[in-house]
């Protein structure tokens, strides 16, 4: 086991409280997230997992009230805690309140999966950067251009300067991820929410992003929400993992005990069913029977249970499981942890 | 080795010989659509693909892996080189000199399955129509053995028969490329081009059409050119794996060869790029510096130079030519026996 990082016994600098975010659309109701509870530390990565559906994005997206109608917060806490020590709930503050836009791309910022969609095509990026640095720093702007400069130089983009005045589509898929990364990081942020930033690159350049985020943590004490569904990149980068599965969380711990000990059948059946490059050759891997249902069609009591190798009947598609501690670190929501 | 025994004849036969493969794709501008320039997508490559394995093309996006697999099956018309394929009377014909129409009969033994399960169905087709379309084409069977073949097909990709009057969106993204695996075997193909089959699909679900897709070939009989960008997916599936890079080979091997011993520096920065399956084995990983070499203005001498660490001078203005090395293996670098590599 390698040394528990610091940060883990600090007090968390986000702690969400059983968020609840529905979407209202014509066909009813689909709770994308359904009563979702973690922490994030400082100095360490809370890696969410989780396939389509699974509601992890509209998470992210919840955190900063950045969810597009016709999604809505409709329950829960989002505990920020400010570098003053003071604790704030920023759902109490409305999306588009100046302390709200303070916080989004000040405190806490966010990178996307698709780099080559999240920039503006008509706008230079030395034009883009420097919008956040307007916005959250009281630099002139020769001090603006200086910094941002600096900041591409940092995440490794030749020739910064001249960058500054180029247009987004003059950047590869690896370099505008980079360049995303400067744009998130130059406003000194407590928490990096970082949704499957790596997932449209290829392997050499996921490993690169993975070393400049891990770098920038350690100089800067941030705390990074990174959401995936690799599991290879969570074993690589995160401290603690939390699982969803259709809007709920089924199990959180540390990531060792995650890989060690995954509790919850969904989380042994992903670890089992992936291959590595250190299985063999040819060999057949134990698959998970079905496929994600529709968030529409919900199934009764546990949502994982028509795809569960340990089902019973009469328990998991009547009630649904709470999530409960089964060890002094790792939590699981199944009932074959539940006292009965 | 695999490669020793074919070369005495033992061995499975060739079904696919690729020699000196070609394929610019130019580069116009302006109002006359004038030629400014190409891009070497494919730039002179030869392997072969033997019966029944399972040959992967891996290497980072615009590699040239999917322009490989589409200039065999003649999507796209290669600009150079021969393509080998051995037909069912065991006589080799060269599929790169064939006209489209002395291609269509070809065509029934080289299936293609594709990679957006979204995308290459046709929502307006049921499924019968989608996986019986291509024995009309060909003109096989009256109707109702159309219906007979099609319900055996779905039962192959264990799908249900009675689902076939039904249209993709009641489908998920597993059942759809199963679906599109039906499709493919409809004619009874000898050679299946997979063409980044699992990546879009979740997780979960790829071990299932992973898994469907072996049980297939043990099965069938059949030979598939995968290509994928996943190399964990592809160290489960091949036999052999060509890792390409700015459209030209730089090593093939065994998966097992190239991650526990690669021969190509490249390789082992691909290698030691894929994330560990565990947390205690985060080790200082080979990072590659720099960018993929532009194919429209690649570097001169072998490719990879400018990322090397070994590079020398040699390798700034020699292209480094595909060699078997002393232990059989196929590496294209000047330095492949001094160096001594490891992906992890």
């Amino acid at each position: 086991m390698s040394e528990k990082p610091a940060g883990l016994d600090a007090e968390p600098v986000i702690s969400v409280r059983d968020l609840e975010t529905h979407f209202f659309t014509d066909e009813g109701i689909v709770r994308a997230v359904d009563g979702v509870n973690f922490d994030v530390h400082p100095g360490t990565t809370m890696g969410i997992v989780g396939e389509s559906g699974c509601g992890k994005s509209i998470t992210a997206k919840s955190i900063l009230q950045i969810v597009e109608a016709p999604g809505r917060i409709v329950n829960g806490e989002i505990n920020y805690r400010r570098g003053s020590g003071e604790t704030v709930n920023l759902l109490n503050y409305e999306s588009g309140s100046g302390n709200m836009r303070a916080i989004r791309g000040g405190d806490i910022s966010m990178i996307f999966q698709e780099p080559m969609t999240s920039f503006s095509g008509l706008h230079t990026f030395g034009n883009q950067i420097d919008e956040a640095l307007r916005l959250h720093t009281n630099l002139a702007k020769q001090e603006r251009f200086d910094l941002a400069v600096d900041w591409l130089a940092r995440v490794g983009i030749p020739n910064p300067v001249q960058r500054m005045h180029e247009y987004p589509f003059r950047f590869s898929g690896g370099q505008l991820q980079r360049a995303m990364i400067a744009m998130a990081m130059c406003t000194n942020p407590r928490v990096l929410i970082a949704d499957e930033p790596t997932t449209a690159l290829d392997v050499t350049t996921q490993a690169q992003i993975l070393d400049l985020l891990q770098r920038m943590q350690e100089e800067n004490d941030m705390a990074i929400l990174f959401i995936t569904h690799d599991l290879g990149v969570i074993s690589e980068i995160a401290d603690e993992v939390t699982v969803m599965y259709l809007g709920k969380v089924v199990e959180s711990g540390p990531v060792f005990s995650f890989f060690d000990e995954p509790k919850h059948p969904y989380s042994r059946a992903l670890q089992t069913s992936i291959p590595s490059m250190f299985t063999s050759s040819r060999e057949r891997l134990p698959s998970i029977s079905g496929s994600i249902p529709h968030p529409q069609n919900r199934p009764s009591g546990c949502a994982f249970h028509p795809r569960c190798q340990s089902f019973m009947e009469g328990t998991c598609d009547v009630g649904e499981p709470e999530l409960v501690s089964v060890n002094e670190e790792q939590e699981v929501s199944c009932f074959l942890y539940e006292e009965r | 080795m695999a490669v020793e025994t074919t070369e005495n004849g033992n061995g499975p036969s060739t079904l696919l010989d690729v020699r000196g493969l070609v394929k610019y794709f130019p580069i116009k501008r302006g109002f006359f659509r004038r030629t400014v320039g190409t891009v070497k997508a494919v730039d002179d490559i030869s392997f072969d693909i033997r019966e029944g394995e399972t040959l992967s093309l891996v290497g980072e996006s615009g590699c040239g892996k999917s322009t490989t697999a589409r200039s065999i099956i003649r999507a796209y018309e290669p600009t150079a080189g021969e393509i080998l394929f051995k037909t069912e009377d065991g006589e080799a014909i060269d599929l790169a000199q064939l006209s489209l129409v002395e291609m269509r009969p070809i065509r029934r033994q080289l299936q293609m399955i594709f990679q957006d399960p979204f995308s290459s169905l046709n929502p307006r087709m049921n499924i019968y129509e989608i996986i019986s379309e291509p024995l009309l084409v060909h003109g096989i069977g009256s109707s109702s053995e159309r219906e007979d073949r099609v319900a055996e097909l779905l039962r192959v990709v264990r799908l249900r028969p009675e689902y076939m009057r039904r249209y993709p969106h009641a489908f998920s993204g597993g059942q759809r490329q199963r679906i599109g695996i039906a499709r493919a075997l409809a004619l009874n193909p000898r050679l299946i081009l997979a063409d980044e089959p699992v990546s879009g699909l979740d997780v979960s679900v790829q071990a299932q059409v992973i898994n469907l897709m072996m049980d297939l070939q043990d099965s069938l009989g059949l030979t598939y050119l995968f290509v994928s960008h996943d190399l964990s997916v592809v160290k489960q599936i091949s036999n052999r794996v060509v890792v390409m890079y700015v459209g030209r080979i730089a090593e093939i091997g065994t998966p097992q060869e190239l991650f526990d011993s690669p021969k190509h520096p490249y390789t082992a920065a691909l290698m030691s790029s894929v994330p560990k399956p565990h947390p205690s084995q985060r080790t200082k990983r080979y990072v590659l510096e720099g960018e993929v070499a532009n194919p429209a203005n690649p570097p001169t001498g072998c490719y990879f130079h400018p990322r090397c660490p070994f590079a020398t001078d040699q390798c700034k203005v020699e292209v480094p030519p595909l060699v078997k090395s002393k232990d059989g293996r196929y590496v294209s670098c000047h330095r492949a026996d001094e160096i001594e590599l490891t992906a992890n």
